[in-house]
């Protein structure tokens, strides 16, 4: 294992090093100088250079590069030009919010999709399981947003449950305020959720290791929880990480929805307010984030099935 | 793109192994009811000029934000804007980009999938090394990016939504290359002396892409809602050109009450997103299991 | 034979249709009228086991003896009906066990509680992410009220019983880090966890190899004999059958076309595939020498009127095409045929021992 875990580390460390080279690409694509953006249109020639000059923004990019991974090896993210405070800062306070909302939407999507993948791996061809199976297609043509918008339209502004957006100042107002974007969060999840272990549920239930298991006069709840859920788990699991990417990229819509104040919306602020350092740094800490989770999954695998044998 | 894997499911065909293909997709309940209802909603857009009594970016100032009426069935926009219209007008620019932003990365992601399986060595390890990277971008997130450094803009989409979504088709086409490299014929073609170019495109091709188009089928689902939600953040297409996000976005600050607004693009998209997954389902359990 | 059978079947009927059968596997979708595009898979099959009684059921691939195992304890797949018939353990019906919530329990208390099951491939039938000693102690706990430190007291118990070596190791490992043999003997050791009455052995030596067949097979005869175990035992094996049955019925197309002592039949097989069957088992008397085959293919699932060997049969007739046979025979020896093989031909040597 810890060899294995070695290997895995230096790959990552690599992807990494390519995250940050693709990153920085990326926002140097942006046409215009950004010290003119800054400064407006009415600049002079000479403001501009000034700007250009402290910003090291005439040397040459390889060297603009090294200077960016400098900094960002010592924990500099940049400083927002809207803001006027360290990149590092604004992160702080917005990944807990983000990290609460999608921790909300993945409770969510548990507890909806495993009784339904149960409810129709257990009654084939029933109308249970028609509907359990047409559920997810619904619920993948649907984009996120438009989910928010009607859970907002039921029960933020109709039924006046919950608040319509916003974070609120205490935590009792922020787990209010993430329910509903938990619930959204869910309804991207779940119908990926419940296709997954229905089909691992089905394949599970049949196999011979159930029907033995049965013959053994075990109860029916031990058969199904024990022996067919629990190695349903994981392809299902398995499947989960590969969506990661595009489930994390969900929550960037939807925190702007809610007007939740997560990595998501700053992404966006930072876009609309065309401040570079804070596009950059979110876009890079995104990217961290579904690497280590990948890291984390294929370790968490190898626990959930002892077949699994990690390294070469 | 990196959205969901969708595990195909050969689902419960009803199906006759005696009768000939045509009738085969016939009973297929689950593509049958996707292009239907699919026909349907193309249809409309592409007559909007016949079904709908205004211009999209016709505006009546003196009817702003009306309800449903003789006049315009949906009722009107903060700018006195019929939404029907819009609605459909809006239609024809949706679909037409998702079905279009859905070539580029199939074409290019084939071809490098191939290019990858097939000659092996350093051009894959290139590959795949920057596969890794693209897919360890959240795939909105890299696309939002990508659109805001080149600017928002249809053209902007499409390079984004290219750049971004190769790699579940480099992913799949090289799988199936790698799986038909040990398969005899490519060997074959080898022995008897046929040229890369040849092999590729007489022999491997044809064999490898079903599974991407599968793929492909699904995508495009993915593809439109991209586009909607792009639209939505103001990134995609530009006003005035009437699109569904859009259309939602400006609808958000009326919803409660004016909900038509934001409801109808969002009944719209949940109704096409609903009848491309239906096909896409329907045909990856028809391809498949063929 | 003394007092009723422990195990009784009358006349049992598997259907199997195209898709999942109306009702459970057990219980509620009977009757004779078969469904649509249904196949009779076992059909009329009727045998009797003595309390510690050991039967051999033989027959090819698709002759239904392992689907005639599954009806009995009512675990068929879902395509799967039992269409008539019944079983009979210790005086109650399985078949109709499984309607009733009552009906149910009793049922779960007979599975794996006075009957136990040996299957045909064990990497298949343990679950893979559960550590053999647990899987033993889950079948203990399922019929005992025993704590979870007794269970797995009395799954290593068992593990020793059934000659498994370093007990304390080997029950903490996991399915696929044992071997073929030791896999075999968690699943015997669950299946005499409780003390079952009855065994039912699919093809248990098939997927093993054939050095630890024997003592697959060895063992099982001793845990018999010591626990008074009845033995149904499924095979396609002719030798296993000899090694550890008293009683043997044989099986074709769903059919059971002949039945008595191991030794009777053996030495003189009455229907014309049990003795094509004897004759095409390779002899150590005549080496070198390849042993004559039943000409044809196996028929499966035959549902129309007639002896389903009769394609394959030198002795067929008219008779025998259109007439179905049935069981006939005196002293315990009978077989379903129009012609039996004559008593003074067809005397072959017993098989090895």
């Amino acid at each position: 294992m810890p060899r294995y875990l070695a290997g895995r580390l230096a790959q990552v460390i690599l992807v990494l090093l390519g995250v940050t080279i693709a990153t920085f690409a990326l926002l140097h694509l942006v046409p215009g100088n950004p010290a003119r953006t800054l400064l407006g249109v009415h600049a002079t020639p000479h403001e501009v250079a000034v700007l250009d000059r402290e910003w090291g923004l005439a040397r040459p990019l390889p060297v603009q590069y090294a200077g960016y991974l400098g900094r960002l090896l010592h924990g500099n993210l940049g400083t927002s030009i809207y803001y006027q405070v360290p990149v590092a800062t604004l992160i702080a306070h917005a990944l807990p919010v983000t990290l609460a909302m999608l921790g909300i939407g993945a409770l969510f999507g548990i507890i909806a999709a495993v009784p339904l993948a149960l409810l129709a791996a257990t009654r084939p061809g029933r109308p249970a399981d028609h509907a359990v199976r047409v559920l997810p297609l619904v619920g993948l043509g649907m984009p996120p947003f438009w989910v928010g918008f009607v859970l907002l339209l039921l029960f933020a502004l109709t039924l006046r449950i919950f608040p319509a957006g916003g974070y609120g100042t205490t935590p009792a107002q922020h787990l209010a305020s993430l329910i509903l974007p938990g619930l959204t969060v869910a309804a991207v999840t779940t119908p990926i959720l419940v296709r997954s272990l229905r089909l691992a549920l089905v394949g599970a239930l049949g196999s011979d290791f159930v029907t033995a298991a049965t013959a053994k006069g075990l109860p029916r709840s031990r058969v199904l929880l024990r022996h067919g859920l629990r190695n349903a788990l994981i392809p299902a699991v398995s499947v989960l990480a590969v969506n990661l990417g595009y489930l994390l990229g969900g929550t960037v819509v939807i925190e702007n929805v809610f007007g939740l104040p997560g990595i998501g919306n700053l992404l966006l602020t930072g876009i609309f307010n065309r401040d570079f350092d804070i596009v950059q740094s979110v876009t890079l800490l995104y990217a961290v984030i579904v690497v280590l989770i990948n890291l984390a999954a294929d370790v968490g695998y190898a626990t959930l099935d002892p077949r699994v044998v990690l390294g070469r | 793109m990196t959205l969901p894997v969708l595990v195909a499911e050969a689902g419960p065909v009803t199906r006759d192994a005696g009768r000939p293909v045509r009738a085969r997709w016939l009973q297929n309940r689950t593509l049958l009811a996707g292009l239907i209802l699919l026909a349907v909603i193309a249809g409309l857009c592409a007559c909007a000029p016949l079904l709908a009594a205004h211009q999209p970016d016709q505006q009546d100032l003196l009817h702003v934000l009306a309800g449903p009426s003789a006049a315009h069935p949906l009722g009107t926009d903060d700018l006195g804007r019929d939404i029907w219209a819009r609605l459909l007008y809006a239609g024809r620019i949706d679909l037409l980009i998702g079905f279009a932003a859905v070539l580029a990365p199939f074409i290019l992601g084939s071809m490098l999938g191939l290019i990858a399986g097939y000659r092996g060595g350093w051009a894959d390890a290139v590959i795949m090394r920057v596969l890794d990277i693209v897919v360890a971008f959240p795939f909105y997130v890299l696309v939002i990016a990508v659109v805001f450094a080149l600017g928002a803009g249809v053209t902007s989409i499409f390079i984004a939504i290219t750049a971004v979504g190769w790699v579940s088709y480099t992913r799949i086409v090289r799988g199936e290359v790698l799986v038909a490299k040990r398969l005899g014929y490519i060997q074959a073609a080898q022995a008897a002396g046929l040229g890369t170019a040849r092999i590729l495109v007489r022999h491997l091709t044809p064999n490898v892409l079903s599974q991407a188009v599968v793929y492909a089928m699904s995508d495009i689902v993915l593809t439109i809602l991209a586009v909607v939600t792009l639209g939505y953040l103001g990134l995609g297409v530009q006003p005035p050109t009437p699109e569904w996000g859009a259309m939602m976005q400006a609808g958000q600050q009326y919803l409660s009450i004016h909900p038509m607004l934001a409801t109808a693009p969002g009944v719209a998209v949940v109704l096409t997103g609903l009848a491309l997954s239906l096909i896409g389902d329907g045909l990856a359990a028809e391809l498949g299991a063929a | 034979m003394t007092g009723p059978p422990l195990l009784s079947v009358r006349g049992l009927c598997v259907a199997v249709g195209h898709g999942p059968a109306r009702g459970p596997a057990h219980g509620s979708a009977r009757g004779s009228v078969r469904g649509p595009a249904e196949v009779p898979v076992v059909q009329d099959l009727s045998l009797d086991l003595p309390p510690g009684g050991a039967l051999g059921l033989v027959g090819e691939s698709g002759s239904g003896k392992t689907t005639t195992l599954r009806a009995i304890l009512g675990l068929l797949p879902p395509a799967a009906r039992i269409s008539a018939g019944e079983v009979i353990f210790d005086g109650a019906d399985l078949t109709r066990a499984g309607t009733t919530r009552a009906g149910a329990r009793q049922l779960r208390a007979v599975r794996g509680g006075q009957i136990g099951v040996v299957w045909q491939d064990p990497l298949a039938s343990l679950d893979p992410v559960m550590r053999a000693g647990d899987q033993i102690a889950e079948a203990v706990r399922a019929h005992a009220p025993l704590s979870r430190a007794a269970a797995r007291a009395r799954a290593l118990d068992l593990m020793r019983q059934v000659e498994l070596p370093d007990v304390e190791r080997t029950s903490r490992r996991y399915p696929h880090e044992l071997s073929g043999g030791q896999r075999q003997r968690i699943v015997i050791a669950s299946a005499i966890a409780a003390h079952q009455r009855l065994l039912l052995a699919d093809e248990p030596t098939t997927a093993l190899d054939v050095t630890v067949q024997d003592q697959v097979l060895t063992l099982l005869s001793r845990l018999r004999a010591e626990l008074g175990q009845a033995l149904l035992l499924v095979t396609h094996d002719l030798a296993v059958v000899a090694q550890t049955c008293a009683q043997v019925a044989v099986m074709y197309a769903g059919r059971i076309v002949e039945t008595g002592p191991v030794r009777a039949v053996f030495a003189a097989p009455r229907h014309h595939y049990t003795s094509g069957l004897l004759r095409a088992a390779p002899s150590l008397d005549k080496p070198g020498v390849l042993p004559p085959g039943i000409p044809g293919t196996p028929a499966v699932a035959v549902a129309t009127a007639g002896c389903a060997f009769a394609p394959r049969c030198p002795s067929a007739d008219q008779l025998c095409r259109s007439v179905t046979p049935a069981l006939a025979g005196a002293g315990g020896h009978q077989a379903a045929c129009h012609h039996p093989v004559a008593a003074a031909a067809g005397r072959l040597e017993a098989r090895r021992d």
